[in-house]
Order: structure tokens, then C-alpha cells, then sequence
């Protein structure tokens, strides 16, 4: 020990009055300043200590304190941790603090995360709500132009060939509805009719009275091979 | 578990264990701890200071303290009845040179040779150290006590002695080299 203090220029001497906290001021700020950047020195002055505690026990008689202090003491500790946040509680503030805001952290980062996938499911509905309006808007031109009272329907033939009668029909089970266009059928005589006849799963004929077939044909036209009209029917089923 | 079992294991407990336990307000393993040293602190102020109700104060602050701020003290800072003594030692020193605390209790690190958490222990090592004093010549035994009781500085004592400085040097840092030898017998 005394080896280090001395490669230091110190007297070990010196280095238990520091300790003890025997020294004049200038010489307790001059070997203050030259343990504080010396570990072998620190050490040292730790070591000097303990074996100040062991010269403190041995030295002082022993006694007892009075049993009040203890009472005192207590009653004071209980008032502290009464009436002030004990670093205990704080620890436990900070704790639940932390609790919580992990929590909270977590839930906002669900919530931003379901947020997100909110959003991109409303862009996408957005997007499919768009074309289904498109297409929408496309069928209702179409169904509107067909109904229009003013429509023209036309049929184009070759200029020799002789027009034949034609029904075509669309069925939707889904959608519960057929449409008939029919084309160019012989005017029928009195008291007759045309009629739609379907067929249900059980080979089953069924004719609906609303089935009927309300056909008004118009005059035939002969006009450079265009020929009117069509007859457009709605069954709703 | 019972409280009374519980009390019994409390007083068996280490002191780290009582230290953090106080540091999360446990005001049972403050008590045992007080149990534990308060004898020490008192009888180490009171041969400090000579007066039973400065000795008593000091006490007090000391423990009080200790509950208030027991990360001052920690198991690197050595051992906590030697770390005591020193605290109880220090404060008796300001409280004779009319001084306001100059020892922080956070700058008071040491390594203790001995633990003295224990009784028995203790008791031996003390008795030991008591032995090195009676052997010491009264001169440096006197240099000693003045140095570590009285709070006088190597220049007062040399004064009061009438010796040179260098020789009162070498009588305090002799007895202190002696307890040091006689521990490690």
C-alpha cells in the first residue's frame, strides 16, 4: 500500500489523515484532488475506513439509547411515509405509470394499426362502390334506352333474305325475372294468343296467367331491309 | 407464514436484504435494522461527542436518514455497521467543530475487514482492536483518539503534544497499520 502512495509523492501518513479528516485545508484540497483521479489511492482511503469503523467500536464504550428514541423514531418514519411520497410509493407510481403507458402504447399502436386497415378497406370499397355505380349507371342507360318511348329498334337484314319470326329469352332464377324479345311473329288470329311456358324442376309445365304474352306487333315496314319493331316483355316471376 | 416467524426470519436477514426491503418502505426491516446498530451508532457518537442528547440527535439523523435515503447506502459501499460507525464518527466530529454535515454519506466508501452484522463477530473483533490500543504506547494512542474522537487536525495535536509534525503523522498511521496487522492474524 504504502508503495502506490509513495509512487504518487504521497506519505502514507498523509493518506490516513485524509481520512480521517485530520488535515489543514490546503492539504486536505491537495490530496483530495490526487485521490480523486487515483484508484490505487481510493483504495487505499476505503481501507483506512473500514479499519476506522473497528477503532470507532473499539474505542467507544458500548451503550444502549434510550428505548423512547426508538419510539420517536418510528412515529416519525410512519408520519414521513403518511404525509409524503415515500420513494416506495413513488417507485410504484412510476411502475404503474409505466404499466399504463405500455398499455396505452399498445393499444394505440392496435388502434392505428386497425385504423390503417380500415382505411384501406374503405379505399378499396370506395373503388369496387365506383365501378358497381359505373356498371349501374351502364345497365340503367341500357334498360332506359330500351324502354324509352321513343326508341327505335332496328334490325338489320341482308336485302333478299325474308325475315323470320324469333323470340329470345333471358332467365334469371336469381334475379326472378325473364326477359322475351321477340321478332317478327305472324299476327295471330282472333281469340288467340301467344304464351310462354316454363318448365320447373319436376318436368312440370306452369303457365302463368302474368305470363301471358301481351304482344301488339306493329305494322310490318319495308324500308331498305329494316324492319320494326321488337317487342320487349318484363315477366316478374 | 406468522408475523412472529416472520420477525424471526426478518432478524436473520442480511443486512442488503433489510436495506432493500426498507427501500421499498418496509418499515419492519427498518426497525430490525435499527435493533441491529443503533447501539453502535449511539456508543460511537456518544465517545465523539460526550453528551448523550447530541448523541442522541445524531442518532436520530442518522437513521432517519437512512429511511428517507437508504440508496446512499449500498453493499459496494462496504459494509453497512462499519459504514455506520464512520457516518456516526463523522457527525460527531461536525457536530464539535460546530460544523454543518462535510462528509457526504455517499462519499463515504470503505472496506471493512470484518462483518458486523453479527454479534458474536463483533464482539471478537472489537476485543481484538481493544487489545492493539492497550498495547500502544500512551503517546500514540493519545494521537489517535484526538485525531479520531476529538477531530483535531496532525497540526492542533502536534501543538497540543509538543512533538513534531512528521512524528505525530507516523504514531496515527502506526496504529491504524497495527489493527490493520492484527486483524489479518
Amino acid at each position: 500500500v504504502t508503495n502506490e502512495a509513495q509512487s504518487h509523492a504521497l506519505h502514507p501518513e498523509d493518506l490516513t489523515l485524509y481520512a480521517m479528516g485530520a488535515l489543514d485545508a490546503p492539504e486536505l484540497a491537495r490530496i483530495s484532488k490526487h485521490v480523486e483521479g487515483c484508484a490505487e489511492c481510493r483504495t487505499e482511503v476505503q481501507r483506512i475506513n473500514g479499519e476506522m469503523a473497528l477503532l470507532a467500536l473499539a474505542a467507544s464504550p458500548q451503550a444502549d439509547p434510550p428505548v423512547r428514541l426508538k419510539q420517536q423514531l418510528m412515529a416519525e418514519v410512519i408520519k414521513y411515509a403518511d404525509s409524503t411520497p415515500t420513494h416506495a410509493r413513488w417507485n410504484w407510481a412510476f411502475a404503474m405509470a409505466g404499466v399504463f403507458g405500455l398499455v396505452f402504447l399498445a393499444v394505440a399502436i392496435g388502434e392505428w394499426r386497425l385504423i390503417r386497415e380500415l382505411r384501406a378497406q374503405n379505399a378499396q370499397l370506395r373503388t369496387s362502390l365506383a365501378a358497381q355505380e359505373k356498371e349501374s349507371e351502364e345497365s340503367r342507360m341500357f334498360v332506359e334506352t330500351m324502354k324509352a318511348p321513343d326508341a327505335m329498334r332496328v334490325s338489320l337484314w341482308t336485302t333478299n333474305a325474308r325475315p323470320q319470326p324469333q323470340a329470345h329469352t333471358v332467365y334469371s332464377r336469381h334475379m326472378a325475372c325473364v326477359i322475351l324479345m321477340a321478332n317478327d311473329l305472324q299476327p295471330l288470329q282472333p281469340g288467340k294468343m301467344y304464351q310462354l311456358w316454363l318448365m320447373r324442376r319436376c318436368c312440370t309445365w306452369v303457365c302463368h296467367r302474368d305470363w301471358k304474352l301481351r304482344v301488339s306487333l306493329s305494322r310490318l315496314s319495308r324500308r331498305k331491309g329494316l324492319r320494326l319493331p321488337q317487342e320487349l316483355l318484363f315477366c316478374r316471376v | 407464514m406468522d408475523s412472529t416467524a416472520r420477525a424471526k426470519v426478518g432478524q436473520q436477514a442480511d443486512d442488503s436484504v433489510l436495506v432493500a426491503s426498507t427501500r421499498r418502505g418496509d418499515q419492519e426491516a427498518f426497525a430490525i435494522l435499527y435493533d441491529r446498530y443503533s447501539r453502535l451508532v449511539y456508543s460511537v457518537a456518544l465517545r465523539v461527542v460526550r453528551s448523550a442528547a447530541i448523541a442522541e440527535d445524531i442518532l436520530h439523523d442518522i437513521f432517519l436518514q437512512l429511511w428517507r435515503m437508504p440508496h446512499q447506502f449500498d453493499a459496494a459501499r462496504g459494509n453497512l455497521g462499519a459504514w455506520l460507525a464512520v457516518i456516526a464518527r463523522n457527525r460527531g466530529i461536525d457536530r464539535i467543530r460546530k460544523q454543518k454535515c462535510t462528509v457526504d454519506p455517499e462519499e463515504t466508501v470503505l472496506l471493512s475487514p470484518v462483518d458486523l452484522s453479527y454479534e458474536v463477530e463483533r464482539s471478537t473483533v472489537v476485543e481484538k482492536v481493544r487489545e492493539v490500543l492497550k498495547a500502544m504506547p500512551e503517546a500514540q494512542r493519545l494521537a489517535v483518539e484526538m485525531a479520531f474522537f476529538e477531530g483535531k487536525t496532525h497540526v492542533e495535536i502536534a501543538a497540543a503534544m509538543k512533538e513534531p509534525l512528521g512524528t505525530v503523522k507516523t504514531r496515527i498511521r502506526s496504529a491504524l497499520l497495527a489493527i490493520r496487522k492484527a486483524l489479518n492474524e
